[in-house]
């Protein structure tokens, strides 16, 4: 009898601990109509530097050192501008363009590179569950240094030159282009 | 005194054992959380700046699934790799079943993508008369593909994985998302996209006639 439940026991844990992992089924995607006009483009580089010191339950250092870099693009919502900000005389064209934006943001992951790794034998190496931790903490990082980096300033510059040329195209003589401060509407 | 000599052997077996379990924890547990991962301040460094001119029509964003899976060639090869994986709690159950994998990695990619017209050399013309305006613009592209960590989950690691690992199943990620662009024809629309946000912004009352070429 003792047996029986032995090999049932074993049989049971060997059912449960299934080899294959089911994997999840993606979400349905989603298609959107927009009209972005990126005028500018920032290649941005950074070292992520992560300690993980001892603690009185963790016997030793764990330290990382990877670089990465950002491709970021700033531009204006052309959707965004309603009726009434293009106006029209004769062949007088003023247009009020909306506050440039972020319209896209791609953190390669094939220029990710571990530089150097140091951690002590009682420590777990870094896994790829930590280090794409530390390299979502890098992209949160980088995303809330933008304003500093003048792109936008960048993009305004561009995105004037870029509609003042296209309306001049048309044959418009004298093409006006203003940004909208965002503290305007 | 024979009691005495007793406690002492039980502290030191005790003391013995929590000292091992705590090295385990240190050893296997790492990956289950890191709360203690802190990035340290560094500068951003600004590599290099580039004039553009794309017009993005389409916004495409979808979820990935990119699995590698390595199995063990023979037997042998399985009953020592499995063995193998008993320092690690995860891996314990890879001896219990006897498992077949010898490593395995799957990510969960929210990844987003923009198609369009890239003007950024100018390779655009528009003609123009008293009725008539034509424009003349190149194909519409996959503008980006956009893969990034925020948006990425590792849904399960199985042993040791490079960066190189990583990065392949990525790449693997970013070809579906243009598989399933092409899938969804969203070149094509990309062009109506573009018809739209052309008839947005010109208020002229002449004849506009758009090309694609």
């Amino acid at each position: 009898m003792r047996k029986f439940f032995l090999i049932l026991f074993v049989f049971t844990i060997l059912m449960a601990c299934s080899d294959e992992n089911k994997l999840p089924k993606p979400d349905i995607y989603e298609i959107r109509e927009i009209g972005e006009l990126s005028t500018t483009e920032y290649v941005f580089s950074k070292v992520l530097r992560v300690d993980d010191p001892a603690e009185w339950y963790k016997f030793g250092d764990r330290k990382i050192l990877l670089s990465c870099k950002a491709k970021v693009k700033a531009g204006i919502d052309l959707n965004a501008i309603p009726n009434e900000d293009i106006t029209l005389k004769g062949d007088k064209i003023t247009i009020q363009l909306p506050s440039p934006r972020i319209t896209s943001f791609n953190m390669d992951p094939n220029s990710v590179r571990t530089e150097v790794v140091d951690v002590d034998g009682f420590r777990s190496q870094f896994s790829q569950k930590d280090i794409n931790e530390i390299l979502q903490m890098g992209e949160k990082s980088i995303r809330s240094s933008l304003l500093a980096t003048g792109i936008y300033k960048e993009a305004e510059k561009n995105a004037i030159s870029f509609i003042k040329e296209f309306y001049q195209q048309m044959g418009y003589s004298e093409v006006i282009v203003k940004i909208r401060k965002q503290d305007e509407k | 005194m024979r009691n005495k000599i007793r406690f002492l052997k039980n502290l030191v077996v005790l003391l013995v054992v929590g000292g091992l379990g705590l090295l385990m924890y240190n050893k296997c547990s790492a990956s289950k959380g890191n709360d203690g991962l802190k990035l340290s301040d560094s500068p951003l460094h600004v590599e290099s700046i580039r004039k553009i001119a794309e017009l993005a029509t389409i916004s495409f964003k979808d979820e990935v699934v990119a699995d590698t899976v390595e199995r063990y060639k023979n037997d042998t090869e399985k009953v020592t790799g499995n063995l193998a994986k008993m320092n690690d709690l995860e891996g314990l159950k890879d001896v219990l079943s006897l498992s077949t994998v010898k490593r395995r990695l799957t990510l969960i990619i929210k990844g987003e993508a923009k198609v369009g017209f890239d003007l950024t050399d100018k390779n655009y013309r528009i003609d123009q008369n008293k009725d008539t305006i034509w424009f003349h613009f190149p194909k519409a592209k996959i503008l980006s593909v956009n893969l990034n960590p925020m948006e990425t989950e590792v849904f399960q690691e199985n042993g040791t994985w490079s960066d190189w690992g990583r990065k392949a199943l990525m790449r693997k990620a970013k070809t579906i998302i243009e598989k399933d662009i092409a899938n969804a024809k969203l070149i094509q629309k990309a062009e109506h996209g573009m018809d739209e946000v052309l008839r947005k912004v010109l208020r002229d009352e002449r004849k506009i006639l758009i090309y694609y070429e």
